[in-house]
């Protein structure tokens, strides 16, 4: 009976409790390490146009409304610092000013889409299944109307365009599929213990929704509203190219577009490159800081 | 066998019901919408000399074009006088509106249906190529041109192909369809459409590809890729002949909901490029209160968009009849 | 629910009937446009004209526009100079006790159809303008003193008027239908303003919407003079910015571009420019009967002491016109340079202002009795040089002290309480044109102006036969009107042209009207070489 004792004991020693002498420290991860796959640049880049738009008053040299009649189609200089347009108006003051319209728009688009998708979705998700259907098959409809010929004619309904009704026409008509996805996403958790506790507990539905239901797929859709506000942006701009956006009158990234076809004939092209520039670059940047809510889904190892 | 036809019959009739309320819906929410617009319908007509017209002239005019009545009432009358085919005059040209649409639907259709048979060749290639290096730095890459490309505005992307393309290089026209005479003559065709169709693609092609690519993804994980891989298979067999055969539900799910968007393409692309279409057409008569001319633009757009999403419907049931109750694809 | 289900079922049907229908119809007008047009491919002397975007071809219609010219032919037709002289009409005597015209019309015309031209024509023309209450009263108006129109024989037309009418021989140019195709059509809706027939010195060729294009045809038969060019092709171009592109890239050969586009294209040897001079001036229009103008009437004209037209001109412009000062400064029984009272002066301004009891508030905005000096005009968005000039005006004034708001809109809108809107407008021809636009009550006085020393003049112009004596006339008009104005006059603009090298023939003698239209009065002699 000792013998094998004596031969496990070759193979495994019996230890206290103190063996391990030596922990190894957690390694404390670098900033570097830290910082790894967040949007750093795209967050500052964002960051410094944000703050930019907002101290557009500090950083315009010009007022970006004023005729400059002696310097018309001034290539960029010390002075403007972008070149100016035809009319001699300052393209540098003008992006600052302009970016307050355009990033305003995005943001007031993507919240209006965000506020009526996840209302219609929790409803038409909580409702029974006719009601649901019903509902459903709206947004198909709607849906597959292209989205710039309902904006168009939206925006003829409105007299006057500015920055609320333009959001408001965007707003409008861009919210059918992300109700559909908050539905499905709705569909799922909607008999839940918890949800079905706080309406067994009178919860209202409204309670219920901001309570139980939103916090839960929130991070599901995220991602998606995030980019309805690069989205918004560029409708606006399509639209004013269109003339169904923004008056000439009020500044933004797409009025400022909308002039390009006229700077291509100038060969001016600082008309057309800078609002374009600044309007990809926000755009991207949106999109990156977007993609870093999105749940990333642990992918197993490709079987490929 | 006799049931199975029984079955098919509902889903058709079931479909062409689904379609014709869906038309209904778009023909009462366009027409209401459009009418509640400010601004004078008479003016289309008239156009400048409407200053000069007397309250009592322009009210003669009003009765005389139908635009006095009760809102209801006239869309009563239009929604009959389309069952006798008659879909009005257009305010502006003075003669039926199908006679000024129907000779741009070619147009459209060509350009559209070109542009949108691109994409998804493209994109499908392009997801491929990027799936198969996925996270190398050529995915890497090319995820990040797709999507810069995905951001610049159609338009202003079009302005600048013509810039270099037209007004610098003279390679390619600017605008039309076909140049004089040249109606019939395919080459001229297909060099008008080129800078048109660039900017199409290159708006819409990485919103599909990356969908299309990261559907391949989830795919590469399944099982029977390991099994085909154990067999022998090479990469590109397996990805080809089984991964692209079973996402293929998916592209053509991913075709059907797109057709909204391609078309909506199509509208800023021929404003860009003074190509004759509807989708121009459609934003001038929005712009100027053709309402007959709306409504029936609206209307073929509507058409085109729902018989080709019940197509793609269709499609996918005979490939996997597993796609009746899949719904619409998520993001 | 079974009667649903077949109302339904025959609504697709319908629908998918008639889009069906619809496909096969445009590739059927496409192939005939293909057809048509190929028996020439030969582009050698055709001119490609990149023109604006048309509905319908229709002089009744369209009285101001180029392929209407193009296609009919009047009784009578302007010169060079803007004179009218006999057309279709070989000669005309008018008798001054009866106040009646009598036309003996040219024989052996014939319409592009074949078929012969007589008097009958005429007759239904002007029975069409005079008795058709379905066209627009811009063009019948100048009409109403006809009493009556009769074809006492084949080759002449009698037309009375009711009282002696300075102005309505100018009227005598209106194109003249075909009364065989016609009789009995809604003019409004007729399928030949698609496919005109005309007499005149092009014949309608194809209209292919879908390729953007309506092709002429010179008309051999012309009984003046054959034009040199064969084909016109009018390309159908709602947008300046693609007429200039189409110009560069060699798809057009003709285009009348704004000045700063059309500067991009001088000292090119590939291109040659032409600027002509046209009555087509742009301002503020103020409407009278609003409340604010109502009760300020008195302060338009000074307003034009804070406008630095020049500077306008030179930006907007580019340089390609002048400053404006009269509604008829370039009409050749205008041009009263007396008439030009104010010039740019910011200190005059203030004086004058100061005078007339306005008082600059805190925010740097003049007041009177409690009302802010701020009013707002109307512009159309698509029409880039009045916006362009509305905002550098708004700004102008700004810095003066005025509050002018500037409301960009698809269509004028008359009834929305708008303090005004930017004009332009052109007199090209007869001073009388301005008639209706000044007098007080008048048809085409929109803005609601009304001044009787105005009425006064202009009816005394209308009627008076002595040219010299009518020079005088609408001299004093010009006075009297820029001492209390109801449009604040900016510019005059040029019309510039801008063709290939090939193309010649040209002519800037003749003074152009609204949107530079008129320059094909000598197509004629127009010639193209490539």
């Amino acid at each position: 009976m000792v013998e094998p004792l004596c031969v496990r004991d070759e193979q495994f020693r019996m230890v206290g409790a103190d063996y391990r002498t030596h922990i190894p420290q957690v390694k404390r991860r670098t900033l570097r390490q830290e910082l790894k796959g967040k949007p750093i640049l795209s967050l500052l880049v964002f960051l410094v146009i944000i703050l930019g738009c907002i101290f557009a008053g500090k950083l315009a040299n010009h007022d970006p409304s004023g005729f400059y009649l002696q310097n018309l189609n001034e290539a960029p200089s010390a002075e403007f610092r972008f070149g100016t347009d035809s009319l001699g108006r300052d393209i540098y003051s003008m992006i600052w000013y302009g970016g307050r319209v355009s990033i305003a728009i995005g943001f007031l688009g993507a919240a209006i889409i965000a506020v009526i998708g996840t209302a219609y979705g929790c409803i038409s998700g909580t409702a029974n299944d006719k009601v649901d259907s019903v509902m459903m098959r709206f947004t198909e409809i709607c849906g597959s109307i292209p989205s710039l010929l309902f904006v168009l004619i939206l925006s003829a309904v409105f007299r006057t365009q500015d920055v609320l009704s333009i959001s408001l026409v965007i707003g409008i008509t861009g919210w059918f599929g992300l109700a559909r996805i908050v539905r499905s996403e709705v569909r799922q958790i909607r008999n839940s213990e918890y949800v079905l506790y706080a309406r067994c507990c009178n919860g209202g539905f409204f309670y219920v929704m901001a309570h139980h239901l939103v916090p839960n797929f929130i991070s599901a859709v995220m991602f998606i509203i995030v980019s309805f506000i690069s989205s918004c942006m560029t409708t606006e701009s399509t639209l004013s190219f269109l003339g169904l956006g923004l008056p000439v009158t009020v500044i933004s990234w797409g009025s400022m577009l909308s002039l390009a076809n006229k700077a291509l004939i100038m060969n001016t092209w600082w008309v057309i490159i800078f609002p374009g520039l600044f309007l990809v670059v926000t755009l991207m940047c949106i999109t990156n800081i977007g993609s870093f809510f999105r749940k990333e889904v642990n992918r197993k190892h490709s079987n490929l | 066998m006799t049931l199975q036809k029984h079955r098919l019959l509902k889903t058709i009739l079931k479909r062409i019901v689904l379609f014709m309320i869906a038309m209904l819906v778009l023909s009462v929410v366009v027409f209401f919408l459009a009418r509640l617009a400010p601004g004078d319908p008479l003016q289309s007509f008239y156009g400048d000399s409407l200053e000069m017209m007397t309250q009592a002239e322009q009210h003669a005019a009003r009765v005389r074009l139908g635009l006095n009545e009760n809102i209801l009432v006239q869309y009563e009358r239009w929604i009959v006088n389309v069952f006798h085919g008659d879909f009005g005059i257009s305010l502006k040209y003075k003669i039926p509106a199908m006679q000024v649409v129907s000779p741009l639907i070619g147009n459209t259709l060509l350009l559209g249906t070109l542009a949108y048979l691109l994409v998804f060749t493209l994109a499908t290639l392009l997801a491929v190529v990027c799936a198969l290096h996925e996270d190398d730095l050529l995915d890497r890459i090319i995820c990040k041109i797709g999507t810069a490309a995905y951001y610049i505005p159609g338009f202003w992307l079009g302005i600048v192909l013509v810039l270099l393309f037209s007004i610098n290089l003279g390679w390619l026209p600017s605008s039309g369809a076909y140049g004089i005479g040249k109606a019939a003559d395919i080459g001229n065709r297909i060099r008008h459409l080129i800078l048109p169709l660039i900017v199409m693609i290159a708006s819409h092609l990485w919103y599909y590809a990356y969908m299309i690519r990261n559907k391949l993804l989830d795919e590469f994980r399944k099982d029977y890729v390991l099994l085909a891989k154990s067999k022998g298979l090479t990469r590109h067999e397996i990805v080809w002949k089984h991964c692209l055969r079973n996402v293929a539900p998916t592209i053509i799910s991913i075709m059907a909901i797109s057709v909204p968007h391609v078309t909506g393409g199509t509208v800023v692309v021929e404003a860009v490029f003074a190509y004759p279409g509807i989708g121009n057409l459609a934003v001038e008569s929005a712009k100027y209160h053709d309402y007959n001319l709306l409504m029936l633009t609206v209307l073929i757009t509507g058409i085109l968009v729902f018989l080709s999403s019940f197509a793609a419907q269709t499609i996918n049931e005979q490939i996997d009849p597993r796609m009746k109750e899949t719904e619409a694809i998520k993001w | 629910m079974k009667k649903y289900l077949t109302f339904f079922f025959a609504l697709v049907l319908c629908v998918s009937l008639c889009a069906c229908g619809s496909q096969s119809t445009g590739t059927q007008s496409s192939s005939v446009a293909s057809s048509s047009a190929s028996a020439g491919d030969d582009l050698s002397n055709t001119l490609i004209y990149a023109g604006e975007s048309e509905s319908t071809i229709n002089p009744l219609l369209n009285n101001h526009e180029e392929l209407p010219d193009l296609i009919f032919s009047g009784l009578m037709k302007y010169d060079g100079n803007g004179q009218p002289v006999p057309e279709l009409a070989e000669s005309y005597e008018y008798d001054e006790a009866t106040h009646t015209y009598t036309f003996h019309l040219r024989q052996n015309v014939k319409w592009h159809d074949g078929e012969d031209f007589n008097a009958d024509d005429v007759v239904y023309t002007y029975k069409e303008l005079t008795a058709d209450d379905t066209l627009s009263a811009s063009i019948t108006s100048n009409y109403e003193d006809i009493t009556s129109i009769t074809a006492p024989d084949e080759y002449t037309v009698v037309i009375a008027l009711s009282q002696y009418n300075a102005a309505i021989i100018d009227y005598f140019t209106m194109g003249i239908l075909p009364q065989h195709l016609l009789e009995g059509e809604d003019v409004n809706t007729t399928a030949f303003n698609q496919a005109p027939v005309g007499t005149g010195r092009y014949k309608f060729v194809s209209w292919d919407t879908a390729g953007g294009m309506i092709t002429l045809e010179r008309n051999t038969d012309y009984y003046g003079k054959v034009p040199n060019i064969e084909r016109i092709v009018y390309k159908t171009v709602s947008d300046e910015t693609t007429k200039a592109t189409m110009l560069q890239s060699g798809e057009a050969d003709l285009a009348w571009l704004n000045a700063n586009y059309a500067s991009t294209f001088e000292g090119n040897d590939a291109y040659k420019c032409w600027g002509f001079t046209t009555a087509d001036y742009r301002g503020a229009s103020m409407d009278m009967s609003s409340d604010f103008w109502q009760a300020n009437a008195d302060s338009i004209g000074v307003l034009n002491y804070a406008l630095d037209k020049q500077s306008i001109v030179n930006s907007v412009l580019n340089g390609q016109g002048c400053t404006a000062y009269s509604p008829i400064q370039l009409n050749p029984l205008g041009t009263n340079t007396d008439a030009d009272i104010y010039s740019y002066d910011l200190d005059k301004f203030a004086a004058e202002m100061k005078k007339l009891g306005w008082v600059k508030g805190d925010d740097g905005i003049y007041e009177r009795n409690g009302q802010k000096f701020h009013f707002t005009i109307q512009t159309r968005e698509y029409e880039e040089e009045r916006v362009d000039i509305a905002n550098i005006m708004s700004s102008m004034l700004k810095q003066a002290g005025v509050d002018m708001e500037v409301d960009l809109v698809t269509k004028f809108d008359w009834n929305a309480g708008y303090d005004g809107f930017l004009a332009g407008y052109a007199t090209q021809f007869d001073p009388d044109m301005i008639y209706s636009q000044f007098v007080t009550g008048a048809s085409g006085n929109t803005m609601h102006y009304s001044n009787a020393e105005i009425d006064r003049l202009l009816a005394e112009g209308r009627h008076t036969e002595d040219v010299a004596k009518r020079q005088e006339i609408y001299c004093e008009f010009e006075k009297v009107y820029a001492e209390a104005p109801g449009i604040l006059l900016v510019a005059y603009l040029d019309g510039n042209y801008v063709g290939i090298s090939g193309v010649d023939g040209l002519d800037t003698a003749r003074v152009l009207g609204h949107h530079s239209v008129g320059v094909m009065w000598n197509v004629e002699d127009w010639t193209i070489t490539r």
